[in-house]
């Protein structure tokens, strides 16, 4: 097993120097052109935009789905008050002119 | 043409200097790089990306050390960013594969290295694959002995560390190479 490590280790003895592609220079100045490309910005941030503005609609939309529940609630609560004193109304105005009397 | 001169040409945009930097330094960083990404194709872009940064950064080269250490040290932090993007895309790839109706998975294909003779060449994939469990210092140091053939002295300037450290990360990196390769043939058996 040790001479089976050794021999594991040993497989890099005497590599050889690998070479670039050919044309490496025109390739190279090819992605300089582009790195300076202002548009660059854009495609480096455009993931970091989309999930910032998706997650934007989602947290608007969370905010307006509650609020729009706790307004429909507070309406009925109102309407159930309104029902309530307009039925109550009409009897305390006869009570308390017979009471007066 | 001298260090001076060149690195002079270099920061007043001579296009002749530049061309004459690639031409000397592309294999070096090629060779460096290529065991630590183990991919060719992402190996010669990372060798681009390199001579960008050098081109955007020339003028806030100090010149304390040589040129070829500064590029060096260019060449492994570039690496090792990489390798961390890397990690995040096969952390995604992994979530992706669960959703795969198939069943198959994007396995990562081994590395053969261009430079290792036919008869070595299963050795040195085992060899590599136990160097891609190294951590980034003991890679580095690993790589920059024994493939690229520089001194302690060389290795500690571009890794900052004294010579005693390099040699104190070299020797640990074989030791955790030796116990990854023995793990594999023991699994293979």
């Amino acid at each position: 097993m040790k001479n089976k490590i050794q021999k594991v280790l040993e497989s890099i003895d005497g590599i050889k120097k690998a070479n670039v592609k050919p044309f490496f220079y025109g390739r190279f100045v090819s992605k300089l052109k582009n790195s300076q490309n202002p548009e660059i910005i854009y495609n480096k941030y455009e993931k970091v935009f989309l999930i910032t503005l998706i997650s934007f609609v989602i947290i608007v939309n969370i905010f307006f789905v509650f609020n729009y529940n706790d307004n429909s609630n507070e309406n009925i609560l109102s309407s159930d008050l309104e029902e309530v004193y307009f039925k109550s109304n009409k009897n305390d105005i006869i009570n308390f002119i017979s009471n007066e009397e | 043409m001298e260090e001076k001169v060149l690195i002079k040409r270099l920061r007043s945009g001579d296009e002749k200097a530049f061309r004459f930097l690639v031409d000397k330094y592309k294999n070096l960083i090629f060779n460096t790089s290529l065991p630590i990404i183990q991919n060719s194709e992402e190996a010669d872009d990372l060798t681009q990306e390199v001579f960008i940064q050098i081109y955007k950064s020339i003028y806030g080269f100090k010149e304390k050390s040589s040129l070829s250490t500064w590029i060096y040290k260019i060449t492994l932090t570039k690496c090792f960013e990489y390798l961390r993007y890397k990690r995040r895309k096969k952390r995604f790839a992994q979530i992706i594969n669960l959703f795969r109706e198939d069943g198959t998975s994007i396995d990562v294909p081994d590395f053969n290295h261009p430079g290792i003779i036919l008869e070595k060449k299963e050795d040195a994939k085992l060899l590599f694959e136990a160097i891609d469990n190294l951590n980034n210092e003991q890679k580095s140091a690993y790589i920059l002995k024994n493939i690229e053939g520089l001194t302690y002295n060389k290795i500690s300037k571009i890794m900052n560390k004294s010579t005693s450290s390099i040699e104190s990360l070299i020797f640990r990196a074989k030791k955790n190479l030796k116990k990854y390769i023995e793990k594999k043939l023991n699994n293979k058996k």
